[in-house]
């Protein structure tokens, strides 16, 4: 069914556009949470990335639209940071301490649990060479070769930071560390 | 934390994840596309056949160029907040400019920051590499011949050209950044790593515009550069990048990163300083083979070492005593011996820094006694493994994507692994099976001439290539000396294409 979707959109077909929008919005607005989007600023991410896809939509391969959807909505979140970046001055951020991946108030209302809290806070605390692979086997169902393909790495690679990333983890989750309560 | 506790709280965590519902409204997001000009797609292009040698020799410029900063490649591409011109604009034309803007803006406040003067900093070499990746990539923008989408790789090159440019002292803060169980703060790091690169730079710096080192430092410099480099290893520094090790010591705590690069520039013993990547190569390799390669069941696990294994390890052991495959194994077989292949004390405290310092006291090593020999036989026992691996673990199955994790390699390895078992079957099941293709039935295919009394061993994968493009991959799969005899040539050529359920083999009428 989304093949033909695709395959209609790359043709101009706006409606089918918004079936595959439907269709692929949950996965594109989970995937930038877990990457590190606050919850609050996931819609906009999500406007995002679905109007540069259709902007390039025409370059898609059917079979890997997902990978596709994938690189774009890690390209959409970090420029969505990079944009609040540039606009927020460098001694507020110094004060505020805030980086792309550190969750708000308004994450924690949707993590409920005070155990998926701590191991949300400690996905977020890790570098995005760590996060993003981790993110897309664990919670994506990506294999090694799509996430090597995804992130633009060797297969070896992926495989090496998918382990250090749990051996990071373990540290943060076993020293406590990272603050698990809301609040920038 | 036991592994499975982690995995267990990965698993609920997800479930928690798939219950957040969609936030954005489709219709209004569409109802946005339509409003908004110029952001209609193109009709899709047909690919034409002259643009595939075009696209794919773009992609060997590309890979060359990455591949001169290929062990920087773990570094993290964070991102840049000052400096940076936000881009939206979907012309090519555009996307060359924001990349001026932005390149020239970088080099602006690296420059400053750095405190050099232009000539100087235009002198550091990963500052030069860094202004030839952004032309090589601007060109790209304006001949419109991309192979992934100008958005993404307007991403990834101003990511790259940052990560080029990086100063120590911003090398010091992604350490903080990304490591939190750092056991010093930023200063007490900086002082061990900071100056560290900082004075190498300042060394290829002399070397570069005077050919003399002590006018650009200070006496306190001198002083603290006799200490941490020796002279003797000016040439090697001048070659290298001063990030190229960063990621080896990435994640270790900052004083063991500290006595790694000693060990590991004391290592570098041999003026010739071609040797440096073979012999860290070398140790990087033996480390893989020592601990697996991160995978679930690693090749070598500590417990012992699997009976189809110990063949390589006695080959290792008993390579020339000035070799640094015999400084590693020769004590770790005789332990394994005697215990009957089941632990060695001296495998068991073996680390990659522990290998840094074997490789250190290889002094007057000649590159003979440096060579290939045990990456070669490490990568082909390893890809061999996997091979049977991906047999037993496998060939039970059924459906199409069955081999979905597989690496065009390993299903061409399997492909030529069932051959060598008269699995026709299986064989034939991994081919593509796509109407655009030929294909043929599999009766038609158990009398196909093809292939015959060819077998996994015929290959050597340590010297073989791939190359991706796009959904397909070509693979030069090297052929070993017997192998080539029989075939007439060195090597043999694959195309495999990516499907949904992984690499595929398409059957060619020819064959």
């Amino acid at each position: 069914m989304t093949a033909n979707l695709i395959e209609a959109a790359q043709q101009g077909d706006i409606d089918a556009y918004e079936q595959l929008i439907a269709h692929y919005g949950t996965t594109v607005e989970r995937f930038a949470f877990q990457c590190g989007a606050q919850y609050h600023d996931v819609p906009d991410i999500s406007q995002e990335v679905f109007i540069r896809l259709y902007r390039f939509l025409h370059q898609f391969n059917q079979e890997r639209f997902t990978t596709w959807l994938y690189k774009v909505t890690l390209n959409a979140t970090r420029d969505h940071y990079r944009k609040q970046g540039v606009e927020r001055s460098k001694e507020q951020k110094a004060k505020e301490g805030v980086s792309m991946s550190h969750s708000t108030g308004s994450d924690y209302k949707i993590l409920v649990d005070e155990q998926d809290r701590e191991l949300h806070a400690c996905i977020q605390s890790l570098d995005e060479k760590y996060r993003y692979p981790l993110v897309l086997y664990y919670f994506q169902d990506c294999s090694y070769n799509q996430i090597a393909e995804v992130l633009s790495l060797p297969l070896a690679t992926v495989k090496i930071r998918i382990h250090r990333s749990k051996d990071l983890l373990r540290g943060l989750l076993e020293k406590g560390e990272v603050s698990s309560h809301g609040g920038a | 934390m036991e592994e499975h506790e982690l995995e267990g709280r990965l698993s609920k965590l997800k479930q928690t994840y798939e219950h957040l519902e969609m936030q954005a409204n489709p219709k209004e997001i569409s109802a946005k596309l339509k409003q908004e000009q110029g952001v209609k797609p193109s009709p899709k292009k047909r690919r034409v056949a002259w643009r595939v040698p075009v696209i794919a020799a773009a992609a060997v410029l590309v890979m060359f160029i990455i591949s001169a900063t290929y062990l920087q490649d773990e570094l993290t591409a964070s991102t840049k907040e000052e400096g940076v011109t936000e881009f939206g604009p979907a012309s090519y034309e555009e996307y060359a400019e924001s990349l001026d803007i932005y390149y020239e803006q970088l080099k602006a406040d690296q420059l400053a920051k750095s405190g050099l003067s232009e000539q100087e900093f235009n002198a550091i070499s990963t500052m030069r590499s860094a202004e030839e990746y952004y032309k090589y990539n601007r060109e790209s923008f304006m001949k419109e011949e991309l192979i992934t989408d100008p958005a993404t790789l307007y991403t990834k090159v101003t990511g790259e050209i940052e990560r080029m440019m990086k100063l120590p002292e911003d090398l010091i803060e992604d350490v903080h950044k990304t490591n939190g169980t750092l056991p010093l703060d930023v200063v007490e790091s900086g002082k061990l790593i900071g100056d560290y690169f900082a004075l190498k730079e300042k060394v290829t710096i002399g070397s570069v515009i005077n050919s003399e080192i002590k006018p650009l430092l200070t006496e306190e410099e001198q002083i603290a550069l006799k200490e941490i480099v020796d002279p003797k290893w000016y040439p090697i520094i001048r070659l290298e990048q001063f990030t190229v090790m960063y990621d080896d010591v990435h994640g270790l705590p900052i004083e063991e990163a500290s006595e790694f690069f000693a060990e590991l520039e004391a290592s570098y013993a041999d003026p010739n300083i071609q040797l440096l990547d073979n012999k860290y190569q070398v140790v990087a390799v033996l480390y893989r083979a020592l601990f697996g390669s991160f995978e679930t069941e690693p090749l070598f696990k500590k417990s012992g070492v699997p009976e189809e294994f110990r063949k390589e390890w006695k080959e290792f052991a008993n390579q020339p005593e000035s070799s640094i495959s015999h400084r590693i194994f020769a004590p770790i077989v005789e332990e394994m011996e005697s215990s009957n292949w089941t632990s060695s004390p001296t495998w068991e405290a073996t680390t990659m820094e522990r290998l840094a310092g074997i490789v250190e006291k290889l002094d007057g090593a000649t590159s003979e006694q440096l060579s290939y020999v045990g990456e070669v036989q490490v990568v082909d026992a390893d890809f061999s493994s996997r091979v049977h691996e991906l047999f037993k673990s496998n060939s039970m199955k059924v459906g199409p994507d069955k081999y979905a994790d597989a690496s065009p390699f390993e299903i061409i390895g399997l492909y030529y692994y069932y051959e060598e078992l008269g699995e026709r079957y299986l064989q034939y099941d991994m081919l593509l099976d796509d109407p655009n293709f030929f294909t043929i039935s599999f009766e038609e295919y158990e009398t196909w001439p093809m292939n015959e009394g060819r077998k996994l061993s015929d290959f050597t994968k340590s010297l073989s290539f791939v190359r991706y493009d796009m959904d397909f991959a070509q693979i030069e799969m090297n052929l070993t000396e017997e192998g080539a005899k029989e075939f007439g040539q060195d090597y043999l050529t694959f195309q495999l294409y990516w499907t949904k359920d992984g690499w595929k083999v398409p059957l060619m009428p020819t064959q």
